[in-house]
């Protein structure tokens, strides 16, 4: 009964993976339809909603936002994070679980109490509503992936490794550049990849601190929807799945699918 | 020492004044009197004895519960079957349950919404055979329905891993010594997989407890939920002390439970 699985547990198996396909199978086909509203089974066959999407200025803008938010975070939250998951492997010992509660923390609290949060914060405090301000809410939520993907990695490294160099005489920087860092890469890679993910598909944040010029993609659309249903937002959807399953192609050769389980 | 501290410095910094400082300000916020709004110890007494608020966040707690139940059971298979297969079907497997929980929240509802909508995939073909339409949308079927979606891929990923780390000789010894399949599971996987179901199941249910994309795009007037009401509160009806007050109760709640099921865990040992 072990080693020969079951014919109905794979049937069902593929049924459940066939029900997580769908949402996304159906956008795809519905970006292609003629029709001007979502119609199935879908008619014709046309490009017309990529040019519709690509001609609404707000649109593009909004994604270009989303683009640039996720590049900077994800930039700001490697320089902060790796050098946060290099200490907590090695040179924290004491309280080691209360500091990576900490720094995970952001994870840990609802999405939608982080949003109200610096909205009040950056309200009240007189910082107000901008790119920047937004920047710094996304670097708070991406840096536990940064941290949690590096940390990982750089658990599985051989302290000896590191001191074999220190013995042949490397500087400490020269140790970090020639030995740690090219063994951590896949974590960088991995963590860098889910935190752009992550900022880039960001609604209960951004939300409630973006504004007509700060917009984001995510949130373009859904206030999109509520007076829309034509398949522009197919079209936009699509390049987003895509896009998507590429960068998880990219994790899979860097890192290895199997590696990022654990990091989730 | 010191090494730990330079490294640490711009982290602690960063979210010492951009995590703990607006945390804390709304949690001041929500205890502060503003003159003409619910605020203050009003809003929180409110919270606790109003009918209204307390169905919500009874709701809320129902929901994500049930969302939880379902969803275990559902991965519970999945799972098996993934930390048992061959190596290619298995990345196979992930690669198709990590790629839709990589995709856009906001993508995958808008999908839901094309299957499940009146006009949708469903409704559609079930009208082509001459069947009346569902209402699949607007109400918690849709919510559900796509709350699943979202919330499947992590409770495989983690039950599959907390499978994989078990020791599968102990299973086969009692196969091999008679019991039944459904014995094994209850008498021998289970108790050795439990910490780890514990920890998945909490996982899901306070993701479950901060949903909010699905809820919005899927769910109609019936189906209010403690995040929806929060932005609701902030963008519709610009209280943000009483909103800070809900937000408040519900960061207790997620992290009492936290809490609660790291001593239970240590306790289990």
């Amino acid at each position: 009964m072990y080693d020969r699985p079951n014919p109905f547990l794979r049937l069902y198996v593929w049924l459940l993976i066939a029900f997580l396909a769908l949402p996304l199978v159906v956008v795809i086909g519905s970006s292609f339809n003629e029709a001007s509203s979502i119609s199935f089974p879908p008619r014709g066959f046309t490009f017309h909603w990529y040019s519709e999407a690509w001609n609404n200025a707000d649109m593009v803008r909004s994604g270009l936002n989303s683009l640039r938010l996720a590049l900077f975070s994800t930039a700001i939250s490697i320089a902060v994070g790796v050098p946060a998951a290099l200490a907590l492997v090695r040179h924290v010992h004491r309280h080691r679980d209360v500091l990576q509660a900490f720094l995970l923390s952001p994870m840990t609290v609802p999405a939608i109490v982080l949003g109200i949060a610096f909205l009040v914060f950056f309200g009240r405090s007189g910082m107000g509503l901008s790119f920047t301000t937004l920047l710094i809410s996304h670097v708070v939520i991406t840096i536990p992936y940064v941290i949690r993907s590096v940390a990982g990695v750089y658990l599985g490294v051989a302290v000896s490794v590191e001191e074999a160099a220190k013995v042949l005489g490397a500087n400490p920087l020269q140790v970090f550049l020639r030995v740690t860092l090219p063994l951590i890469m896949p974590g960088v890679v991995a963590g860098g990849l889910f935190s752009f993910i992550m900022s880039f598909d960001n609604v209960p944040v951004s939300i409630f601190l973006t504004r007509h010029e700060t917009i984001t993609l995510p949130v373009y659309v859904m206030s999109y929807l509520q007076h829309n249903f034509d398949p522009t937002i197919a079209a936009v959807s699509a390049i987003q799945v895509v896009f998507t399953t590429v960068l998880i192609v990219l994790i899979e050769k860097f890192y290895g699918i199997r590696r990022l389980t654990e990091t989730i | 020492m010191r090494v730990a501290i330079a490294l640490l410095l711009p982290v602690i910094t960063l979210l010492g004044i951009f995590l703990i400082l607006p945390i804390g300000s709304i949690i001041l916020v929500s205890l502060t009197e503003t003159p003409g709004q619910l605020s203050g110890v009003e809003a929180y007494l409110r919270l606790v004895t109003d009918a209204y608020y307390l169905r919500i966040f009874a709701q809320t707690f129902v929901f994500s519960l049930g969302l939880t139940a379902i969803t275990l059971v559902l991965a519970y298979p999945l799972a098996t079957f993934i930390s048992r297969t061959a190596a290619r079907e298995r990345n196979f497997l992930l690669f198709m349950i990590i790629t839709p929980l990589l995709v856009s929240m906001v993508v995958r509802s808008y999908g839901w919404q094309i299957v499940l909508g009146n006009q949708g995939m469903i409704n559609t073909a079930l009208r082509a055979v001459g069947l009346d339409g569902l209402q699949l949308m607007s109400n918690w079927t849709g919510v559900v329905i796509a709350s699943v979606h979202v919330l499947l891929p992590f409770a495989v990923i983690s039950i599959a891993g907390v499978l994989s780390s078990l020791d599968r000789s102990v299973e086969e010894s009692a196969a091999v010594l008679g019991a039944s399949p459904a014995r094994v599971f209850f008498k021998v996987t289970l108790p050795m997989a439990i910490n780890g179901l514990v920890t998945a199941a909490t996982f899901v249910f306070l993701l479950a407890m901060g949903s909010f994309v699905t809820i919005m795009m899927l769910g109609g007037r019936g189906t209010m939920v403690v995040p929806l009401l929060i932005y609701q509160q902030v963008s519709v009806t610009y209280n943000q002390p009483f909103a800070a007050a809900m937000a408040t109760i519900l960061m207790v709640i997620t992290l009492g439970l936290l809490f609660a099921q790291f001593k239970l865990l240590r306790r289990r040992g």
